[in-house]
C-alpha cells in the first residue's frame, strides 16, 4: 500500500516536472496564491506587459472609462504630436502661424471665438513639422496626421472586438509612418540649428570684439541644437554609431569665447574644458552634422543648408563628364 | 537605358546654350562664316555657299564618322557619367578642408560688394577653366599614353562643329575629371571667402564669358573656314585659322596651339603659332596612324596603342633594373 502510494506520488511529481519542463519558457500561467481568494480565477497572471495593456488591450481603458486601452493610447500619442484636429484642412503656414500666436483665426475650428488648447492648438512636434513643411519639400504634417487619422479609424471599425492580424498590421503600417516621419522633423531641426550656430561662429568672427548678442543667440542655437540631437535619440530605435558620430560633433557644450570647451567631468563632478577648438573646426563638425542628418535620415527642408551654396554654384555649371575636346 | 532617353541626349546638346554645338551658336558661326566669306574675301554669294556647304567636307568619309562617334558616344556618357565624382563632391571636399586653416575664416571677405564677387567668380572659373583645359590638352599631346587617346580626334582629316565630338571615351572621361576639379576648385574656394554672395554673371545661363566665345564663332574652329585675327588678337584669343592649324599635319605645326578660348597660355608657355595666309592646311595625321573613318580602329586602336606605351615602358625599366643587377655583380 505504502509502495503504491509512493509510486503514486512519483508519477504525479514526474509528471508535473514534465508540464514544468514544457511551460518553462513562457511567463506563467501561475496558479491563484492570494489568500482568502473567492473568485473564479485560476491564473494569477494580470500583467502581461506593455503590449497586453497598450496595444492588444479592448476593455475599458480604466473602470467606467467610455473608450478602450487601445483607443486611448493612440489619442494619447496622437496628443504628444501635438496638431490640431483639423490639422488636414491647414496650410503648413498656418498651422506654424498657430503655434507662434499669430494665426489664431486659422486654430479656431469651430468658430466659438476661442482656442480649444485640447483640439485646436498647434504644440512641440508638429510645430516643428510645419516649420519644416514650410520649405516646400516635405509633407511631414498631413502625413503623420493622416497616418493618425487612419490607424484612429482603424481601430474604431473594429468595434471594440480584438484587432485580426489584418488589422494589426495595417495599424503597425500607420504607427511606422508616424514614427519614420516623425524622427525625420527632429533631423530636420538638429540640421537647422547646425546650420544657425554654423552662421553664428561667422558673424561672431565678424563682430570682433562687440559679439555679446551674437554670443547670445549662438549659446541659445546651440542649446536648441543639443536638445534634438537628445531627443531624436529617446527613440524606440537605438541609433548606434549615428548617434555617437552626432554627440561627438556637437560635444558636451558649445566651443566658448576663448576656444575652451567642456571635455567631461573630474571626480569632483566639476567641469573639465582644459581642450582648445578652433571656431573654424568647429563650423566643420556643424556641416558634418548636416551631412549626417541628410544620409542619415534623408531631410529634405535642410533650413539654413550651409553647403546648399555649393550646391546651386555646381548645379549652374556644365557638370556631366562631356566627351568633348578640341 | 530606355530609347526615348537615349533619343533625348542625341539632340540634348543642340538645346543646350552650354554646349558649343547650341543650335543657336551654330546658326550664329553660319553668319559670322558668310560675313567672313563676302565682305572680307569678296566671294561671291553663290560661290560662298558651294564652300561653305561643302558636300566633299560633310559628307567625307571622316565626317561620317565624326556623326556616328556622336551616337555612339552618347551611350557611352550616359553610362559613364553616373560613375564619376560630381563637383559637388570634390567641391565639398575642398570646402572643408578649407575649415582646417587658420589664416583665412569662412565669409572673411564677405563684406565685399556683391557685383565685385560676382566679377572676380566669373572671371576666375574662366580663366582657371581655360588654363586647365590648356594644360590637359598640352599633356594629350606630349605623354605618350594620352596621344594614344587622344590621336583619335586628330585622324579626322576633314572638320566639322561636330569633330569636336569626336572623342575616344576615355578622353571623355579625363575631360570629365578636370572639369569636376577646376569647378570645384573654384567654387569652394569662393564660397569659402565670400560666403553667400558668390554668383555667376551669365547668359542664358552660362558664363558671359563662355558665351562670348560661343558667339563668336567656336564652333568654326572644326571646320574649313579659316577665320583669321589680327596677330595682336591671335596673342590673346585663339583664331579658328590658329585651331585649325593645330590639326595640321605639317611638321612645323606639331604641338602647337593647345589653347581653347585664350592664346595667352600658349604665348605663355611658348607653343604659339599665329595663322598663315592662304596656306592650305592638311588635317590628319600620316603613316600607320593614317586611319579616319574605320570605328573599330578609332575605339581599339588606342587600347592596343597604350598596351604598346606600358609594354615599352616596362621593357626600358627591365633593361634598366638588370643592367644595375648586372654592374653590381660585376663589381
Amino acid at each position: 500500500m505504502l509502495k503504491s502510494k509512493f509510486m503514486r506520488t512519483t508519477v504525479i511529481v514526474a509528471a508535473a516536472f514534465v508540464a514544468t519542463a514544457a511551460t518553462a519558457n513562457t511567463y506563467g500561467p501561475y496558479p491563484i496564491t492570494l489568500q482568502g481568494y473567492e473568485g473564479d480565477r485560476t491564473n494569477s497572471v494580470s500583467y502581461t506587459g506593455q503590449i497586453a495593456r497598450h496595444v492588444l488591450h479592448d476593455g475599458p481603458y480604466s473602470d467606467g472609462a467610455a473608450y478602450t486601452g487601445k483607443e486611448h493610447v493612440w489619442d494619447e500619442a496622437f496628443g504628444y504630436f501635438g496638431t490640431p484636429a483639423h490639422t488636414i484642412g491647414l496650410t503648413a503656414d498656418q498651422a506654424y502661424g498657430i503655434a507662434k500666436g499669430r494665426d489664431l483665426a486659422a486654430a479656431d475650428a469651430n468658430g466659438d471665438g476661442v482656442v480649444d488648447l485640447r483640439s485646436e492648438m498647434v504644440f512641440g512636434p508638429a510645430y516643428y513639422a510645419a516649420g519644416a513643411d514650410r520649405s516646400g519639400n516635405t509633407n511631414y504634417l498631413p502625413t503623420i496626421t493622416q497616418a493618425f487619422i487612419d490607424g484612429r479609424e482603424l481601430i474604431t471599425s473594429a468595434e471594440g472586438a480584438a484587432l485580426t492580424d489584418e488589422q494589426r498590421n495595417a495599424l503597425r503600417g500607420y504607427a511606422s509612418t508616424i514614427e519614420e516621419n516623425w524622427e525625420r522633423v527632429i533631423a530636420e531641426a538638429i540640421f537647422k540649428y547646425a546650420g544657425s550656430v554654423y552662421n553664428d561662429i561667422s558673424a561672431m568672427q565678424e563682430a570682433g570684439e562687440d559679439n555679446a548678442e551674437i554670443y547670445r543667440n549662438y549659446v541659445k542655437h546651440w542649446g536648441e541644437l543639443k536638445g534634438f540631437t537628445m531627443a531624436i535619440q529617446s527613440g524606440r530605435n537605438n541609433l548606434g554609431a549615428t548617434a555617437v558620430e552626432m554627440n561627438t560633433l556637437v560635444g558636451f557644450g558649445p566651443v566658448t569665447l576663448d576656444n575652451s570647451y567642456v571635455t567631461g567631468l573630474d571626480a569632483d563632478g566639476n567641469f573639465t574644458r582644459d581642450r582648445r577648438m578652433a571656431w573654424s573646426d568647429y563650423q566643420l563638425n556643424m556641416l558634418k552634422v548636416q551631412e549626417l542628418m541628410v544620409s542619415a535620415f534623408g531631410v529634405e527642408a535642410r533650413a539654413k543648408d550651409q553647403l546648399a551654396e555649393l550646391e546651386a554654384l555646381a548645379g549652374a555649371l556644365d557638370a556631366a563628364a562631356s566627351a568633348e575636346t578640341d | 537605358m530606355e530609347l526615348p532617353d537615349y533619343i533625348t541626349t542625341l539632340y540634348a546638346d543642340f538645346i543646350d546654350p552650354k554646349k558649343r554645338v547650341f543650335i543657336g551658336y551654330l546658326l550664329l558661326s553660319l553668319l559670322i562664316a558668310f560675313a567672313w566669306m563676302i565682305a572680307l574675301r569678296r566671294t561671291p554669294l553663290r560661290e560662298s555657299l558651294a564652300k561653305i556647304f561643302d558636300r566633299k567636307v560633310f559628307f567625307s568619309p571622316s565626317a561620317k564618322a565624326d556623326y556616328k562617334i556622336f551616337i555612339i558616344n552618347r551611350l557611352f556618357s550616359f553610362f559613364i557619367s553616373p560613375l564619376l565624382l560630381t563637383q559637388l563632391a570634390i567641391a565639398t571636399s575642398i570646402y572643408y578642408l578649407l575649415h582646417r586653416q587658420g589664416f583665412v575664416h569662412s565669409g572673411q571677405f564677405s563684406d565685399v560688394s556683391k557685383p565685385l564677387i560676382v566679377g572676380l567668380y566669373s572671371v576666375t572659373l574662366f580663366l582657371v577653366e581655360d588654363l586647365t583645359k590648356y594644360l590637359v590638352h598640352r599633356w594629350m599631346h606630349r605623354w605618350p599614353l594620352f596621344w594614344a587617346i587622344h590621336k583619335i580626334h586628330h585622324s579626322a582629316e576633314t572638320m566639322t562643329p561636330i569633330t569636336v565630338y569626336r572623342v575616344h571615351p576615355l578622353e571623355g572621361v579625363l575631360y570629365g575629371l578636370r572639369g569636376t576639379f577646376s569647378q570645384g576648385l573654384v567654387i569652394s574656394a569662393f564660397v569659402f571667402a565670400f560666403g553667400s554672395g558668390v554668383d555667376l554673371y551669365t547668359i542664358v545661363g552660362v558664363n558671359v564669358l563662355v558665351f562670348f566665345f560661343h558667339v563668336t564663332g567656336s564652333n568654326l574652329r572644326h571646320s574649313h573656314i579659316a577665320i583669321r585675327y589680327w596677330p595682336w588678337l591671335e596673342h590673346i584669343l585663339i583664331s579658328p585659322s590658329q585651331h585649325q592649324l593645330h590639326h595640321s599635319i605639317a611638321r612645323e605645326h606639331h604641338d602647337k596651339n593647345f589653347g581653347v578660348a585664350l592664346a595667352v597660355w600658349d604665348w605663355m608657355f611658348g607653343s604659339l603659332h599665329l595663322s598663315e595666309t592662304d596656306k592650305d592646311l592638311t588635317f590628319g595625321l600620316t603613316g600607320k596612324d593614317k586611319e579616319a573613318a574605320r570605328l573599330s580602329h578609332i575605339y581599339f586602336y588606342p587600347i592596343l596603342d597604350m598596351g604598346r606605351v606600358i609594354r615599352r615602358r616596362l621593357q626600358r625599366l627591365k633593361t634598366f633594373v638588370v643592367t644595375r643587377v648586372m654592374r653590381r655583380t660585376d663589381g
